[in-house]
């Protein structure tokens, strides 16, 4: 049996390597899918357990004998609570509740950062959503990896089929044609499988390079990815049992006929078009192979926008690393320049009036208020991110740009005038959101505080300013640093994993386009080599395949755009609403990714032609595909 | 005149370790308007010494003069524009392109051409197939798919028509046919060659070539050709 495998093999090269390569690529894409997934999942709770520590939850109680329960992994003493680990993660709030029966609880305090990594927080609901991302994200990932297959494996079968009646021919029963095919599927099922695993390792063995991820294997979705990859192959494979007979109704009924409304002077767009109508297997799996190229490409490059939308709005990380607050005297400022010159890398200081005031900003908050920051300064600015725009003594959101005119804004009974500049000083950059509004003003009555900004290298800087709070008239000072590096790395990790899960998403589709590309023309070599034999130039040909590229785009351009709306609709739309974003759309990328997928089939048709014109007119008009 | 000339035509195939010697030193001259039958037992080098006679395969050496132009030396595009113009060949297969109609597949080559196609007509009248124009070749029976071939073979007033065992595929009344219209153009003036290993057909052509072993063993001038 393996013997004819392996001859079956020898004889069908080309669509066999094509079929294995699909299935490759299927498994590559969950694969690494769930490394990345798995190794930033990690990266993530390392990260909280370096800032937050290892517990599930802590519990202030005066018991003890919490050691006698074989459901904790690990429990700690810390003052007067007690820091459990559970075996099972999952059973956190059930096994607490177990046990606060049985003993008294006075505080409960869950590690919710932890927690929520493992999607079971009852508190933070932000990283429950990234997770819900996630599962849309791989079912995505799942319908592509099966359309993948199916549609590759819908050109094999044309030759499947063949085949099988062959074997029919030399006597084979049903049953041993079964036995075949099962036998010849996992078969290639097997190999493709683990070259897909080991290739996956590898890559992400490179990708994890550039960055600090580890190499996680979680067990559990592997195997569901094993198993889901081996279901869909033998599901997909035994379909030319089933689809057998109904091929051979159909071929009795159909009617060859095209009906042609318009009239081609050209033959050659004729035939294109007449190519493109009869929308044969290979042609058919070339547009869905486009569709699922142009619908998970857009939707993921959508899928990074948000994220890095979400980023920008709402971690605001300081530019400074010190925040140093002071009373507004000459002594302070003098020391407090002296300070930042001694040990900051670039600082700026701020004689700063804080106010609480009333803002009326339509569609934003209707009537709220803001923590202004009055700063004494030439450059007058206004918020950044929301757009605010200040009008007579009213402070709206604006929808259009900036104004470059002089604005007149009264606060405490002065006018203050001000002209709107789209910079922000250096320190403020992370204040601006939602609440808080910065102005810089020349002529204002008090500027109570001064507010040094500063980025620094120096060692043991927090003793420093330890000291001199304790000598001085410094009221505080912010250690932004640390912090910032964590989610600094964080945001880093995060941009990178979805980054990377669209460049997979978009080589793997673009190599799917490819390879059915490949099939479409490789099954049509009699056609070009009749064509040839009658008098078809080169020229003729590219112009051909022009149109054909064109026409294919254009239906797969057409097919995925009820999707396309779909997705806008009740996703896209949906989510900006939720997360206050405007303008983001999916028709953007989607129209980059037709572009790309035009010029794509337009290169590789060009490629497989000119592989085709070195073919002997003879060997074309001899194969016995048409 | 002498419309074709072929010199010392040598052509080998391998098969594994195996040389097969499909065209051995071959030498041929035909006229203008006759009409030939190729013959011999099968493997015998007929297809492949027709298939470089009409371009569509190289020999290892040897000379192709039709017209006085050397087709061995023709590569690529200049070949197709040269076999376009003075070559027509029917295969035993039809090999007809499935999506279009009878009459589009007729009138394929002279869209390139841009002769007058006029004679289309005349044409589809003579190969019996004028209620038949608008259907698919799928639709219809082999000897119907044979004359829409030779249809598309004669659209473009070729020089030589060529044909390998067009009558293979067929049953002994619809090959009758098609000789017989072949017959018929030879009589107006059309230079044809045929393959063929069925003696009775190939009675009636004018002239007849043995082939064997790549080699032709016999070239006869058949004066009683029976209708
Ligand atoms: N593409 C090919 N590759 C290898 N051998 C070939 C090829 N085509 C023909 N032959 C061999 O060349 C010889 C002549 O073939 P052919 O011209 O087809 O004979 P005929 O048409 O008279 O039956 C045969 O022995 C055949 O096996
Ligand atoms: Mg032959």
């Amino acid at each position: 049996m393996l013997k004819l495998i392996f001859n079956n093999f020898k004889q069908n090269k080309k669509t066999t390597i094509v079929f294995l390569l699909s299935i490759v690529l299927a498994s590559m894409l969950i694969f690494i899918f769930v490394f990345l997934f798995s190794g930033v999942h990690q990266y993530l709770v390392d990260e909280v357990i370096k800032s937050k520590g290892d517990y599930h939850v802590k519990i202030k109680t005066d018991l003890k004998g919490y050691e006698n329960f074989t459901v904790i992994k690990k429990i700690k003493w810390q003052n007067e609570y007690v820091l459990i680990t559970y075996n099972d993660i999952d059973l956190t709030y059930k096994l607490t509740n177990k046990l606060c029966q049985k003993t008294k609880c006075h505080d409960i305090k869950y590690n919710d950062p932890y927690l929520s990594l493992y999607g079971i927080s009852k508190n933070n609901n932000l990283l429950k959503t990234f997770k819900n991302l996630i599962i849309v994200v791989l079912s995505l990932i799942l319908i592509a990896s099966f359309g993948i297959i199916y549609n590759i494996y819908k050109i094999v079968l044309v030759t499947k089929t063949k085949q099988l009646a062959i074997f029919q021919n030399l006597g084979m029963s049903l049953k041993d044609r079964r036995h075949f095919l099962l036998l010849e599927t996992l078969f290639f099922s097997v190999i493709g499988l683990t070259i897909g695993f080991i290739l996956s390792i590898l890559i992400y063995l490179v990708i994890s390079n550039f960055n600090s991820l580890k190499f996680i294997i979680n067990m559990k979705f592997l195997f569901y990815a094993f198993i889901f990859i081996l279901i869909l192959v033998f599901l997909i494979c035994l379909l030319p049992f089933f689809k057998a007979k109904k091929i051979n109704e159909k071929r009795l009924h159909s009617n060859h006929y095209i009906k042609r409304k318009k009239k081609f002077k050209n033959v050659v767009s004729l035939i294109a078009y007449l190519n493109y109508k009869r929308s044969k297997k290979q042609y058919l799996a070339l547009i869905i192979s486009l569709i699922i190229f142009l619908v998970l490409s857009s939707s993921f490059h959508v899928f990074v926008i948000y994220t890095e939308n979400i980023i920008d709005k709402y971690i605001k990380i300081p530019t400074y690393d010190f925040e140093i607050n002071a009373l507004n005297t000459k002594e302070n400022f003098d020391l407090l320049k002296k300070f930042a010159k001694q040990n900051s890398t670039k600082y700026a200081i701020y004689e700063v009036s804080n106010k609480k005031i009333n803002i009326d900003i339509e569609d934003f908050f209707v009537k709220g208020s803001a923590n202004l920051y009055i700063i004494k300064g030439n450059n007058f600015f206004i918020n950044k991110r929301e757009e605010v725009v200040f009008k007579d003594d009213k402070i709206y959101l604006a929808k259009q740009k900036y104004s470059k005119d002089n604005i007149v804004l009264t606060i405490d009974n002065q006018k203050l005038k001000l002209k709107a500049q789209n910079k922000v000083p250096f320190g403020f950059e992370n204040i601006l959101n939602k609440n808080n509004l910065v102005i810089g003003v020349n002529d204002y009555p008090e500027f109570s505080n001064l507010t040094l900004f500063m980025k620094s290298n120096t060692k043991n800087l927090v003793k420093k300013l330890d000291n001199l709070l304790k000598d001085n008239n410094i009221l505080y000072y912010v250690d932004a640093s640390k912090g910032k590096k964590i989610i600094n790395n964080i945001i880093m990790v995060i941009k990178f994993f979805v980054f990377m899960v669209l460049v997979l998403v978009f080589l793997i589709s673009i190599s799917i386009t490819i390879s059915s590309s490949y099939l479409s023309i490789m099954y049509r070599q009699k056609e070009f080599g009749l064509l040839k034999s009658i008098g078809f130039l080169n020229k003729n040909f590219k112009d051909m395949l022009v149109i054909e590229s064109l026409y294919i785009t254009f239906k797969a351009f057409i097919c995925s755009l009820p999707i396309i709306l779909f997705i806008n609709m009740f996703f896209v739309e949906t989510i900006n609403e939720i997360i206050d974003l405007k303008g983001i759309s999916i028709f953007k990328p989607f129209l980059l990714y037709t572009l790309i997928s035009l010029l794509t089939v337009r290169i590789i048709m060009n490629i497989l032609l000119g592989s085709i014109k070195n073919t002997k007119t003879l060997t074309l008009v001899n194969c016995d595909n048409i | 005149m002498e419309i074709i000339k072929v010199k010392n035509l040598y052509k080998t195939y391998k098969q594994g370790s195996d040389k097969i010697i499909a065209v051995n030193n071959t030498n041929l001259k035909i006229k203008q308007g006759e009409f030939i039958a190729i013959v011999g037992p099968s493997g015998s080098g007929k297809s492949t010494l027709l298939h470089i006679l009409a371009g569509l395969d190289m020999p290892d050496s040897g000379e192709v003069y039709i017209n006085k132009t050397n087709i061995v030396n023709l590569k690529g595009d200049d070949l197709t524009l040269f076999r376009r113009k003075h070559i027509g060949f029917i295969f035993q297969f039809y090999n007809l392109l499935p999506f279009l109609t009878v009459k589009e597949n007729i009138l394929l080559p002279a869209f390139f051409t841009n002769k007058n196609y006029s004679s289309y007509n005349k044409l589809i009248n003579s190969l019996n197939l004028k209620d038949k124009e608008n259907y698919l070749p799928n639709d219809l029976s082999g000897g119907q798919q044979q004359r829409c071939a030779i249809g598309r073979a004669l659209i473009t007033n070729p020089l030589v028509l060529f044909a390998d065992e067009p009558t293979g595929n067929l049953d002994s009344h619809n090959a009758k046919k098609i000789i017989n219209l072949f017959k018929y153009y030879n009589k107006l003036g059309q230079t044809i060659i045929f393959v063929t290993h069925d003696n009775y057909l190939a009675k009636k052509a004018k002239r007849i070539i043995t082939v064997k072993d790549g080699k032709i063993v016999k070239d006869i001038k058949n004066v009683k050709t029976n209708f």
